[in-house]
């Protein structure tokens, strides 16, 4: 049966683009048939960190309007033979979106993908309640900061009553907490939330923690994921947690300070 | 006033939910209406306003007979003048239940086990039976508005932008309640995990109403309608520890759950 994954947040700027592309592609990696679909109508960015803007031609609001098939609005990414993504429209807004044509794409998504990623606009508006609407799973994307974590907690409490499998009444969407930004430095001087604190606040497992690297801006300006990085802290953190996200069980490694000599460095601190 | 639709992803505009109520049950023992208003007169005219519109169930196992006629109209007209709402009958025959659902009266099945009187002679004599409705005594009164719902229990955080309010009962968390969220209750309220965000007990007026937390760390919490701000960390006895919330006169008081008589000095006093 396929999964639907909601990526979200409540607030901008966290990571949740970046996150959905590197987990979508993490997946196919893996050997999973993915789709990735860009829910941000209007500010569509999915398909520059993704690196097929030019290869946009019909997108989800066209096959919401029956303008385009779903096969003609699907791009096959460059990479991955397994990952396709579906753009957001730039011309349009949210209003564009609706419960059925979302539902009539999921739905036809299913039928050929083992999982569907939803990267979810910022805000608690339409666009992000139409991407966590159908979701089995949702990726918490939070920076280690005060108000970051709040909107977090209003995007679980809306999830836990607004989701569809909230309104049936069924087996509860599953919350994963992906901290991204993590400076384990400056959460050690105060400076940032730590790891604990923010578990503690919002009480949802942690699937992983993706350090703070200029690896992510050269990646999304150059329009491969930086999962395909292998060598970079932050390819291993996201394959980590797609690694986690499939059943294994992992060291949760990027959270503290990487001190000592070169033998620890070249092993990695967990 | 502005009219609610249902949202686009709600688009259903109603739910219909199973739920059980406590209902008060009128045993009727006559047919002979102007006899029972006069009793139920006699009555209530000491405590006009004992009952505020409460919801009743009429009672027909005295009277369901086939051969006896009931005059719905007239009684339902009776009991509204005393402030009862008849919203139902139970243990009527079938022509009764037919008649009452003409007049907008559900039909309870299912209630087993008649209302029996309480002693044969009135059973023998319905119409001196001396008293129609068991009139409780002012003690039994208080109790009746106090004790209503069974307590509300969460067990899942309570997040922010969410509200809880547990009506007419006490309310007990037992996930955390993170800042910004809201809980509510016109009892005590009682959580078992941080409590991050605003707590208001008692909010129909309650001063007896406290709140217990496992771990103080509430942005606002009230008890009767009267409230702190906690902008600032509590002293560090308090901040973060088991502590209890009770109101004493106009003052909020907040002190730590266990070690109450053992250190007075460590209470804090706040006045509103």
């Amino acid at each position: 049966m396929a999964k639907v994954i909601v990526v979200t947040s409540g607030k901008g700027g966290v990571g949740k683009t970046t996150t959905s592309a590197n987990f979508a592609t993490g997946l196919a990696l893996n050997g999973h048939r993915t789709a990735v679909l860009d829910f941000d109508v209007g500010l569509r960015n999915l398909d520059l960190i993704m690196g097929c803007e030019r290869r946009v031609v019909y997108d989800f609001v066209n096959v919401i309007n029956r303008e385009a098939t779903l096969k003609q609005a699907l791009i096959k990414d460059k990479q991955c033979p397994n990952l396709f993504v579906l753009p957001a429209s730039q011309t349009r807004d949210k209003d564009a979106l609706h419960v059925e044509g979302v539902e009539a794409v999921i739905e036809e998504l299913k039928k050929d993908f083992e999982y569907i990623v939803c990267d979810s606009p910022a805000g608690i508006e339409k666009g992000a309640m139409m991407a966590l609407y159908f979701a089995d799973e949702a990726l918490i994307v939070t920076n280690p900061e005060i108000s970051s974590v709040r909107d977090s907690d209003r995007i679980l409490g809306i999830l836990a009553a607004k989701s569809r499998r909230a309104e049936m009444g069924i087996e509860p969407v599953k919350e994963h907490l992906l901290i991204t930004r993590y400076s384990p430095k400056r959460a050690e001087s105060g400076e940032m939330l730590t790891v604990q604190d923010i578990k503690e606040i919002l009480n949802i497992p942690l699937i992983g923690v993706i350090p703070e690297s200029e690896a992510i801006l050269q990646a999304s300006n150059s329009g491969i994921p930086a999962i395909h990085k292998g060598e970079s802290d932050v390819a291993q953190a996201y394959s980590d947690i797609v690694r986690r996200f499939l059943g294994e069980e992992l060291p949760l490694r990027f959270v503290h300070r990487q001190k000592g000599g070169l033998f620890k460095r070249l092993f990695g601190g967990a | 006033m502005s009219t609610i639709r249902p949202s686009s992803i709600e688009s259903s505009a109603f739910d219909i939910k199973g739920s059980s109520f406590t209902l008060l049950i009128f045993c009727l023992r006559t047919t002979q209406l102007p006899e029972l208003e006069k009793q139920l007169y006699d009555h209530l005219s000491k405590t006009p306003d004992y009952f505020n519109f409460d919801p009743i169930v009429i009672d027909l196992s005295n009277i369901n007979q086939t051969d006896v006629k009931l005059d719905f109209k007239s009684l339902i007209n009776i009991l509204r003048r005393h402030r009862l709402t008849p919203v139902g009958i139970c243990n009527g025959s079938e022509i009764q239940a037919q008649i009452a659902n003409k007049y907008g009266l559900g039909v309870f099945i299912g209630l087993s086990g008649k209302i029996k009187p309480k002693d044969t002679s009135t059973n023998s004599q319905p119409l001196n039976s001396d008293k129609t409705i068991e009139l409780p005594s002012h003690l039994e009164k208080k109790k009746k508005e106090t004790l209503s719902q069974p307590t509300k229990i969460i067990t899942r955080p309570v997040r922010t932008g969410q509200q809880i309010y547990a009506q007419g009962c006490d309310l007990v968390v037992l996930a955390s309640v993170n800042a910004g969220a809201e809980i509510i209750s016109d009892g005590n309220i009682h959580v078992y995990a941080p409590l991050r965000g605003r707590a208001l007990a008692g909010v129909k007026g309650d001063t007896t109403a406290r709140i217990f937390c496992q771990c103080m760390e509430a942005e606002l919490v009230s008890i009767a309608g009267c409230y702190r701000v906690l902008e600032e960390n509590l002293p560090q006895n308090l901040q973060g520890e088991a502590v209890q919330i009770s109101l004493n006169g106009e003052k909020l008081i907040i002190e730590p759950l266990l070690s109450r008589t053992t250190d007075n000095k460590r209470t804090a006093n706040w006045q509103k």
